[in-house]
């Protein structure tokens, strides 16, 4: 995937040739950088299934939480970034299903959702065709106070600081 | 009321600064108008008929006379020397301009107010009654929860893109004067027979063109779990309220294709999984907020006061103010006043800089300098001391804001209308005007206490579905027409009104308000109020009277 932010140790940058590509039919590509649709995972054998797997719709959530421990990368799509169901599904794989794997934001993903998309569990974000991949890391930060819990940071402020 | 720390202070002026940010992409081209659109909506900015509207959150109702004087000076400034306050408690500014924005949200944040999540498909600004604090039926101050899950939901990262906007209110009342029941969830705080506190979880309350009044969720909820139970609902409302089309995308929508019974085990079965620990109210938190209202320091006054009874005595007009525009107070010797922004003075909810700073003076010279907004549009002063009535109402007068009508039939809830308003089908406030006008005050005290709402259009934005007298706008052949509803109410028994007959139209809507209240004082037994009469007659002495020709 081109334009693509990744968090590692903490620390933001942009990677122009990440190695992860979407399964093509007329085309190989290697197991361990290939993202299938949930449908075409489950329709290989064990040791033929890609490393990555793409979720794209909510109902999909079920079918991969069984085998979350044999995949890398889950990319998740934000179809439109008025659709904020994948947040929650980001929230879900790391907190109820305990996903450890690199979780990447794919589709309709722009700098002012990022730090939003970061704070849920997103670890990379392939950034929308045509936007600078550059600036949109400027959206990573977000705000330095957040009142509420997140994936990222699981006590709300109430719990993480003390206010008095 | 509640002081902001230095983490409020920060969060809000950072706010500011990542949406001057993103003024200046969208003005430069990086930002489309489809992308600027969320992110300028949750920061309160609308873009309406003639121009930009400003959103000012006003969390719960509240204010300090201070940060009244600089919405005044907001609305000097950057619009044309007036506010608009709102059902949600809110005020806004109709005028604005988008390059002066970033600058105004600065000036608020300067007062410890922003506009953050006023708009767009969030939770937006908790609201509760305009009496919290001092009523006296009340078992806990409801703006120390409404300030809790204010916090929580601000910029919380998993909510703000949800299918809808989403509207939270809290009564710890006796008497719901909240309108609890048409939010999307209301929260009942009350406390069991060991003194404990709970709630009483209410879902899919909501007006607009499919309304419904909530249904019950959750009997007994513990208090410490309430913010684990709030994010309970919204993931499920997150993941499975519709997107398809914006008319069906509310959680009352969800609850009730579902039916409460699936929707309320889908929340449990989702509540379940969540660790309790994590959002786990403690005492400490709810001791910490609570201090954070800095409590106010009664006096103790008595309750006799003889030149308060001359004057009662002896002047008619204040006597009748006190007796509609006064409350009574949990503490001996004050009271809560009243104030009405409605015609014929002011357009409803509608109030000028100089008169914004009048009552800021006044909360400052007889009370503790605080002020509330109610959802009916109207603003109170919630501790004046029984003694100083008496100038308080001449201060008001003298504003042009004395006017003794609260509850009354000129208290109307009234939209803004086709007039600034892109949604609204008809033009509300002239209409609103002449069915006012057509009451005198004696008439209007005679009739007594009555719930009269006008919405511009389906959106209900004036709530007219929970009047006693509901007025829909619509546009029939090039008129505006009004649809009437009758028997709605708001409180815990809330009831939606139903439609009368076909719409009257604009001119002829005062005479059809007369015909109606004419039936009423004609069967009215003693004592009996409007909403009684109509819940004993049925509608249809109303309907043959306003509708003669559809006898038989």
């Amino acid at each position: 995937m081109k334009n693509v932010i990744i968090i590692s140790d903490g620390e933001a940058r942009v990677d122009l040739n990440d190695s992860w590509q979407f399964g093509q039919e007329d085309e190989q590509i290697d197991r361990s950088v290939r993202v299938d649709e949930i449908s075409t995972w489950l329709e290989h054998s064990a040791s033929g299934r890609s490393q990555g797997v793409l979720i794209q719709k909510e109902e999909e959530l079920e079918l991969i939480a069984p085998h979350l421990a044999n995949i890398t990368m889950i990319a998740l799509t934000f179809k439109d970034f008025k659709d904020g169901r994948a947040y929650s599904l980001a929230y879900l794989l790391r907190t109820r299903f305990h996903f450890k794997g690199d979780l990447r934001a794919v589709g309709d993903v722009m700098r002012d959702q990022l730090s939003l998309m970061r704070q849920c569990g997103f670890t990379s974000f392939a950034i929308k065709e045509g936007k600078e991949p550059f600036d949109a890391l400027k959206g990573i930060k977000g705000l330095s106070v957040t009142y509420s819990g997140s994936v990222s940071n699981p006590a709300p402020l109430f719990k993480r600081v003390r206010r008095y | 009321m509640y002081q902001y720390d230095d983490y409020d202070r920060a969060l809000v002026a950072e706010r500011v600064e990542q949406f001057r940010d993103q003024v200046t992409r969208y003005q430069n081209g990086q930002l489309s108008e489809d992308e600027f659109l969320p992110l300028r909506l949750q920061n309160g900015l609308y873009l309406q008929k003639h121009a930009y509207m400003l959103r000012v959150a006003i969390p719960y109702g509240v204010l300090s006379a201070k940060q009244l004087r600089a919405l005044a000076q907001v609305s000097d400034t950057f619009d044309k020397g007036y506010g608009h306050f709102t059902t949600r408690q809110n005020i806004q500014f109709n005028w604005v301009k988008l390059p002066e924005v970033p600058d105004l949200l600065a000036f608020l944040a300067e007062h410890d107010m922003h506009a953050i999540q006023t708009s767009g498909n969030v939770v937006r600004n908790v609201t509760t009654e305009a009496f919290a604090g001092v009523a006296e039926d009340e078992v806990y101050d409801p703006r120390i929860f409404a300030e809790i899950i204010r916090q929580w939901s601000t910029i919380n990262p998993e909510f703000l893109f949800l299918p809808r906007k989403f509207k939270i209110a809290v009564s710890a009342s006796e008497e719901d004067r909240a309108a609890v029941r048409i939010h999307d969830v209301g929260l009942y705080l009350f406390r069991d027979s060991d003194g404990e506190l709970y709630f009483k979880v209410m879902v899919g309350g909501g007006l607009g063109r499919t309304p419904f009044i909530s249904q019950t969720l959750n009997e007994k909820l513990p208090w410490r779990d309430l913010l684990t139970y709030l994010e309970a609902v919204l993931r499920v409302f997150n993941r499975y309220g519709r997107r398809d089309s914006k008319y069906k995308a509310r959680i009352k929508i969800l609850v009730n294709t579902l039916g409460i019974d699936t929707f309320k085990s889908e929340v449990e079965q989702e509540f379940q999984q969540i660790p309790k620990d994590i959002n786990g109210l403690t005492d400490n938190e709810l001791s910490r907020i609570a201090s954070q209202f800095l409590p106010a320091v009664y006096e103790t006054l008595g309750e006799t006061d003889l030149e308060f009874a001359t004057h009662l005595q002896n002047n008619e007009a204040f006597s009748d103010w006190y007796d509609l525009n006064v409350r009574s107070h949990k503490v001996s010797g004050y009271r809560s006043v009243v104030i009405s922004t409605k015609f014929p003075n002011n357009i409803p909810g509608d109030v000028t800089s100089v008169q914004i700073r009048g009552i800021a003076d006044i909360a400052e010279r007889f009370g503790f300098g605080e002020i509330r907004v109610t959802h009916e549009q109207n603003l109170v002063l919630p501790d004046i001391p029984k003694s100083s009535l008496f100038q308080v109402w001449g201060a008001l007068n003298h504003i042009g804001l004395g006017l003794a009508n609260h509850a009354l039939l000129s208290d109307m809830i009234v939209c803004p209308g086709a007039s600034y308003c892109n949604l609204a089908t008809a033009h509300s406030f002239p209409v609103a005007e002449q069915v006012v006008n057509a009451f005198t005050l004696e008439e209007q005290q005679d009739i007594g206490p009555v719930s009269m709402n006008l919405s511009g259009c389906i959106n209900s934005c004036a709530h007219h579905h929970i009047a006693n007298i509901g007025m829909l706008g619509l546009n029939k052949s090039k008129t505006d027409h009004y649809q009437i509803t009758l028997g709605g109410c708001q409180g815990t028994d809330s009831r939606l009104g139903k439609v009368l007959g076909p719409a009257i139209a604009e001119s002829d809507l005062p005479e059809a308000i007369r015909t109606i209240m004419d039936v009423y004082r004609k069967y009215r037994e003693v004592d009996e109020t409007f909403i009684q009469t109509v819940d004993r007659m049925g509608l249809e002495p109303f309907k043959e009277a306003l509708y003669p020709e559809a006898k038989g």
